[in-house]
């Protein structure tokens, strides 16, 4: 198979911007990877303009998820859990906590699967119903979505289309669930920077009971020194759509 | 390319995105009386990037919000040409 990446022309900013007019429009500011939209559209970072970091966590919900709440409740973060439908159904009070705690959900798929190789109609399961047991049980509507392992497939597109679903990747992938707390919280210190989008991870895939620990540990270390250095934390759609002043 | 073309493409391309009847989406309407968010509307973007192979900048896509200014963006962009980069 040959892979070809579409060519890439770039119009002048400003002869756009003209063109557009100038005045507010309700479109965000969201820096697009343009290798990432082969399989499936998807965003990585916010702008660069802003101190705002969006911490995100993947495979929850697990019974480490509460304690991972009270952490960023301490320090008054805003975060966004991709979570598994699987998962959902577990543990249902603790993702309607997360979803209580203002926190934005996106969809994971249900089984946690890696996508390539699998058809379009199983990709589209996966994610529909990931979306509607995430909907049934915490009443939020995912329109964020993250590909477990970070992998997409032909399908992945329409399927997101299809249920409305935007693709968010990541700045700093965390490596949480292989890696000691002291080595990830350096990681995300090192990647912090204007607009970045933090992968961790509040489960292991479908694992019951997982250790976290070394992700709540990072997360504990990481927070406050982040919040001194000027950075704030939002929830993707505030990192990749910030309301105008 | 005339603007009709140009035009239905647009509203084709949002009423797919939206899952509106295509009919429902004019010309003339804005962003907002389609109930077209943020998210939304980065969707979009993709849709008419790929649509007509183009890379809009990201500055660019905060000043629309009709889509008439998508249009009309995309036509003067086509009229003028590519940039290299």
């Amino acid at each position: 198979m040959v892979w070809r990446k579409k060519p890439v022309t770039v119009y002048p900013f400003p002869d756009f911007a003209a063109a557009m007019g100038a005045s507010a429009g309700v479109l965000a500011y969201a820096v697009r990877g343009p290798r990432s939209t082969l399989l499936a559209p998807s965003v990585y970072r916010g702008s660069p303009s802003r101190p705002a970091i969006a911490l995100t966590f993947d495979d929850g919900p697990s019974e480490s998820t509460p304690e991972l709440l009270e952490i960023l409740a301490r320090y008054g973060a805003s975060a966004t859990f991709f979570q598994c439908g699987a998962n959902v159904r577990r543990l249902p009070e603790i993702a309607r906590d997360v979803a209580a705690a203002g926190h934005e959900i996106g969809n994971h798929t249900d089984s946690h699967p890696r996508l390539y190789f699998r058809s379009s109609a199983f990709i589209y399961r996966e994610l529909q119903a990931a979306g509607e047991t995430i909907q049934r049980v915490t009443g939020y509507r995912p329109r964020l979505f993250r590909a477990p392992y970070g992998a997409r497939w032909f399908g992945l597109r329409d399927a997101q289309r299809r249920l409305g679903l935007m693709g968010v990747m990541w700045t700093t992938l965390a490596l949480d669930w292989k890696w000691p707390a002291p080595r990830v919280a350096l990681r995300l210190l090192k990647g912090a920077q204007n607009g970045a989008i933090f992968c961790l991870h509040d489960g292991r895939r479908l694992e019951p009971r997982p250790d976290i620990r070394a992700t709540l540990q990072a997360v504990r270390e990481v927070l406050p020194k982040l919040l001194e250095s000027g950075f704030h934390f939002e929830r993707v759609t505030e990192i990749l759509c910030p309301k105008k002043n | 390319m005339s603007k009709e073309e140009l035009t239905e493409r647009v509203r084709r391309i949002i009423a797919t995105a939206q899952h509106l009847p295509e009919e429902k989406v004019t010309a003339d309407s804005t962003f907002a009386e389609l109930s077209i968010d943020s998210l939304d509307g980065i969707n979009i973007l993709f849709a008419v990037e790929s649509e007509f192979n183009i890379n809009i900048p990201d500055e660019a896509a905060q000043s629309i919000r009709s889509v008439r200014d998508v249009v009309e963006g995309i036509a003067r962009l086509l009229a003028e040409g590519p940039v290299r980069a």
